[in-house]
């Protein structure tokens, strides 16, 4: 709501831009090659801050100080999958992936 | 961030999973402001048909590498925020892996990138020594389908095309052609490994596989960035020799920023806790 009513307060152009914005957050941002190695970037999955605390405190196999997590963990993150180039053992180029993980700070498309 | 060994497809970060030590320590350098960059690796993800090139130097430094280079390239395209700090992590295959990238970065490719500081933990940077620790046990060894699948990787990379015959005794040999290195096998070396691949392997009667083997050395070198190991005293997975071995020749070769952090009484899966906060206070210094 308050997104919105900022939204109201501008010129058209802008809502335009948002909107640009908003639609490049779905499921896949990029279906062509972007780069040499970068080939496409797929959104994973955004947790908020909370989310956050609550499954790293809740981690299998690290138990780790609550309050450490709390102070450390000051913001949410996106995941994005990020498919790139690289060359196989046999020296052949092939598509391979990873996760880039990013702090809210870091994601304006979406916030 | 490079992530440590895994067995499932599930497993791979871009699949996020919040159990793989990655991907946790991953979101919460996320969550603490840093961006993550945490590569599959060949074999997981987008490249899950091919076989994972386990603990191959050249492979796992390039993969990651080029990973940074397409984090670089979605940047450019973004209002992603990079600033001039690099800071390198992993654990276990992801130590390695990460003795393996800074190397590769520092020697082959300064002018692209430079690392601010990096911080392996419980890698086997020295290949040569902890095969011959291997195959000189009299013990089992919990570790032994981890060695199986190092061989197996180096048999097939650098082509040498040895029948598990070669390698093992039978039925050992029939039993992991048959069913791959995972199987529950004979877990004592002297009984597991044939008396040619020990004499061969430790003797380096086999001077191709033992060039192989030094290939992945990844332990004596001179890091110019900051580097800082971790590794537990009582890690009967990886054994600390690796890191000591390391940070005795990297003084020698006079690098004078690389310090290593040996965690009392820890073994590899109790130090992993001990590894993400020190990497944390070690990260504060920059």
């Amino acid at each position: 709501m308050h997104l919105f009513c900022e939204v109201n307060r501008r010129p058209r152009w802008y809502i335009l831009f948002l909107a640009g914005l908003l639609a490049s957050c779905g499921e896949t941002e990029s279906p062509s090659p972007l780069g040499d190695y970068l080939v496409r970037v797929d959104n994973i999955r955004t947790l908020s801050v909370n989310e956050v605390r609550t499954q790293l405190k809740n981690h299998p196999a690290v138990s780790v100080n609550p309050l450490l997590i709390d102070l450390l963990a000051t913001q949410g993150v996106r995941v994005l999958k990020l498919t790139y180039r690289t060359p196989n053992p046999e020296g052949q180029m092939i598509e391979v992936s990873g996760a880039l993980i990013l702090p809210e700070a870091q994601m304006p498309h979406c916030l | 961030m490079q992530h440590g060994t895994i067995l499932f497809e599930s497993e791979a970060p871009s699949n996020y999973q919040l159990s793989v030590e990655a991907t946790f320590f991953g979101t919460l350098l996320g969550a603490a402001g840093y961006i993550a960059v945490v590569p599959d690796y060949i074999g997981y993800g987008a490249s899950q048909n091919e076989p994972h090139p386990y603990e191959h130097r050249a492979t796992l430094g390039r993969t990651c590498l080029d990973m940074l280079r397409a984090v670089r390239e979605y940047a450019q395209q973004t209002p992603l925020l990079l600033d001039n700090r690099l800071f390198l992590a992993g654990y276990s295959e992801g130590g390695y892996a990460t003795m393996c990238l800074h190397k590769l970065i520092e020697e082959a490719h300064p002018d692209e990138f430079s690392v601010t500081a990096s911080a392996p933990g419980a890698g086997a940077y020295y290949k040569t020594a902890f095969s011959n620790y291997i195959l000189s046990s009299q013990d089992n060894l919990i570790f032994i389908n981890n060695y199986l699948w190092v061989l197996e990787t180096y048999n097939r990379v650098y082509g040498f095309g040895l029948p598990w015959t070669y390698f093992l005794n039978l039925p050992y040999a029939s039993q992991v052609a048959q069913n791959g290195v995972w199987i529950n096998t004979q877990y004592n070396p002297q009984l597991l490994f044939t008396a040619q691949a020990r004499e061969d392997l430790q003797n380096g009667t086999n001077p191709a596989f033992a060039a192989a083997l030094a290939d992945n050395d990844v332990y004596d070198w001179k890091p110019l960035a900051p580097l800082r190991m971790f590794h537990g005293t009582d890690d009967d997975f990886v054994p600390p020799f690796n890191a000591e071995d390391a940070l005795l020749a990297m003084q020698a070769r006079g690098a004078t920023q690389v310090s290593l952090v040996l965690f009392e009484g820890k073994n590899h899966e109790t130090a992993l806790e001990d590894y993400v906060f020190g990497v944390l206070d070690f990260l504060q210094d920059f």
